[in-house]
């Protein structure tokens, strides 16, 4: 055993040459797998996303906009916010009650 | 695969999408990885976890990898930070039952259950490893096993040179001392050993 002819008291920094370790069999595989899952938890993430978030706000923004088409207001930011045209006069004078 | 791409080639592959790529990285750093890893937690199932938590780190990270260090250097850091965290919450966990994890006192000689019968280099200095507060091991493993230099083991550990320097002196009496008394009981167990033998022997 080569322990045996080591001695420490002379040089430590020797104790550790060929040190060698490794992980458990199929190491490269479990990290893929991980990899995969996390890969694919990412996608499913995004898809639900997609369809609960994204899809609805998109559907809502066509109806708005399909709206104001028909009503004729044209497609202006105002008209899609649901704001009218009022001018500066008109609005001071409802904020002071008249 | 074609043979020896170095590791910028490699790492554009995977950036292409080559999984393929990214196994071969893995084999290439998976043993130094390893001893880093398991020279800080030992040869336990943690370890083999965040031996998986380094690269599945490093596969996250590796758009953004720029190739200013070296990929072992990279590695190295994320297994050292990966492995301090994980002593970290194990004492946390064993906060009340633990004696005192990093500086675990030494088995008795006189203790046979303590006695392995077969001790080979590589769990002599797993064994000697775990005797030292983790602050020390982690020069060892750095300076000693990995073979960094003293500047870039201060970087990789986020302390002054002169930290690494001191705690590599008090590293080595420590081990000095526990590799001394663990290759005493190898000696005592062999001859233990050889004793029982011969008494079997002539009993028979």
């Amino acid at each position: 055993m080569k322990s045996k002819t080591f001695n420490p008291e002379k040089n430590i920094g020797n104790f550790f040459e060929n040190y060698d370790a490794d992980f458990k069999p199929f190491f490269e595989t479990r990290v893929m797998a991980r990899i995969e899952n996390m890969v694919m938890s990412y996608q499913m993430n995004r898809d639900f996303a997609f369809r609960k978030i994204f899809m609805p706000a998109l559907a809502t923004l066509v109806v708005v906009f399909v709206l104001a088409v028909i009503m004729g207001q044209g497609i202006s930011v105002q008209s899609l916010m649901g704001w009218t045209n009022i001018d500066m006069e008109s609005a001071i004078a409802s904020s002071m009650g008249y | 695969m074609k043979e020896k791409l170095t590791d910028s080639e490699l790492i554009a592959m995977v950036n292409g999408g080559n999984q393929q790529a990214f196994s071969e990285l893995m084999k290439r750093y998976r043993k130094m990885v390893a001893r880093v890893v398991i020279g800080m937690l030992g040869d336990t199932p943690e370890a083999d976890d965040v031996g998986q938590e380094v690269f599945v780190r490093f596969y996250q990270s590796i758009s953004s990898f720029r190739g200013d260090s070296a990929l072992g250097t990279y590695l190295t850091r994320i297994a050292i930070n990966l492995s301090l965290n994980e002593l970290n919450s194990r004492k946390r966990r064993f906060l009340f039952f633990s004696v005192k994890d990093d500086e675990q006192p030494l088995p008795d000689l006189a203790d046979e259950a303590n006695v392995d019968e077969s001790l080979s280099r590589n769990e002599l200095i797993e064994k000697a490893l775990a005797h030292l507060d983790p602050k020390f091991r982690s020069v060892i493993l750095l300076r000693l096993i990995e073979g960094y230099s003293t500047k870039e083991t201060a970087e990789m550990l986020g302390v002054p040179l002169g930290t690494v320097l001191s705690r590599l002196t008090r590293a080595q009496d420590r081990l000095k001392e526990i590799v001394s008394k663990l290759s005493r009981e190898m000696v005592i167990n062999t001859a233990d050993t050889t004793a029982k033998v011969k008494v079997k022997t002539e009993l028979k």
